[in-house]
């Protein structure tokens, strides 16, 4: 633990971060409070009247406000905004907005960026971390899939190409699995020739025998 | 039923919490600002007082603060009513001399509960 006592423009700094935040929630909040309000009003009404037609949409506006002030709840909790602003000790107060999968759901995650000197409020929206790993995740696959298809063709030179070697890459839909799959196609040609081959050198061979024998029946016959 | 005094300047909420609770048989006068709201507590006396803390001219701070040292005034329970709800609002509020808080968006029928504690309370008296 570190006793020393932060300088007043640092603890002043952190302070002004947790009140920008807390006026956020206050300018978000406000009209969620009419709309909110205004809605359950006309449901109170809709509902002595027996208006049952309106009732039904007049709730999803209602649920609707509802969500959308958990969500700022959430986002903007003041317990949060304020344990950060105490840990922020004139550090950037950082608020990553986390999508779920559904793309609906928001949670929040304030932390202090001790790197930085400035203070200031930075709100990173982890959908975008999301997008670039799996960027990189696919680069990453990509190249891998280049390895094997270099390999692969190292393989059909030396005539140690097996079939399994492509197997994930002749999958893929782009320009690389296209390559892989000609290099399937190219083994498979040289696999078939060089089977031809060795039946027409088995064929030669039957052929000289034969021949060999025949020239041998013939000279015994002549020495005879 | 209640004379309910209140302090809101924002108009759509003063409009919206005084038909509602107008429907809930209470009468409801109306201040704008932290000052009208002292002045009209002095002057008319409700049962309760429902105060915005974010006030033009007064604040809902001050404005509580004067209530509660004015003789004629000081028995008049208050709800604080904030947006901010930033951690401490509620002690700064009670600390004013508030009775109650209660944070917007209002949850309408937890607010009636408060109000209705609060006057049994005052009746009791």
């Amino acid at each position: 633990m570190n006793d020393e006592k932060e300088p007043p423009g640092v603890q002043q700094e952190a302070t002004e971060s947790g009140r920008s935040l807390a006026n956020i929630r206050h300018t978000l909040r406000t009209p969620l409070n009419h709309i909110i309000g205004y809605s359950e009003m006309l449901l109170e009404e809709a509902d002595e009247r027996g208006l049952e037609s309106s009732i039904d949409d007049i709730r999803k506006i209602h649920a609707a406000g509802k969500r959308l002030l958990a969500c700022i709840d959430e986002l903007l909790d003041p317990e949060t905004i304020d344990k950060a602003s105490a840990q922020g000790s004139g550090g950037a107060t950082t608020i990553g907005l986390f999508r779920e999968a559904d793309g609906d759901a928001l949670s929040a995650t304030i932390g202090a960026d001790s790197s930085s000197k400035s203070g200031r409020i930075l709100i990173v929206d982890d959908g975008a971390c999301l997008e670039e790993k799996r960027l990189r995740d696919q680069e990453v696959s990509y190249l891998n899939d280049v390895v094997r298809v270099t390999s692969a063709a190292a393989a059909i030179a030396t005539a140690g190409f097996r079939a399994e070697m492509l197997v994930d890459v002749v999958k893929r839909p782009d320009e690389l699995g296209q390559l892989a799959r000609v290099f399937e196609r190219m083994a498979g040609e040289v696999a078939a020739r060089e089977e031809q081959l060795k039946q027409q050198i088995q064929v030669l061979r039957i052929e000289i025998d034969q021949a060999k024998k025949a020239q041998q029946v013939c000279e015994i016959t002549d020495t005879e | 039923m209640a004379k309910i005094l209140l302090v809101e300047d924002n108009d759509l909420n003063r409009d919206m919490l005084s038909r509602r609770l107008e429907r809930r048989g209470h009468r409801v006068i109306i201040a704008l600002d932290g000052e009208q709201g002292v002045a009209l507590a002095q002057a008319d006396r409700p049962d309760l007082i429902l105060m915005d803390m974010s006030l033009p001219v007064l604040d809902g701070w001050e404005a509580a603060r004067q209530l509660k040292a004015a003789p004629a005034t000081q028995a008049i329970p208050i709800i604080a009513l904030t947006a901010h709800a930033m951690v401490g609002d509620r002690e700064k509020a009670i600390e004013a001399g508030c009775d109650d808080y209660d944070i917007k968006p209002v949850e309408f029928q937890r607010l009636v509960d408060k109000i209705d504690a609060l006057l049994n309370k005052a009746a009791a008296r």
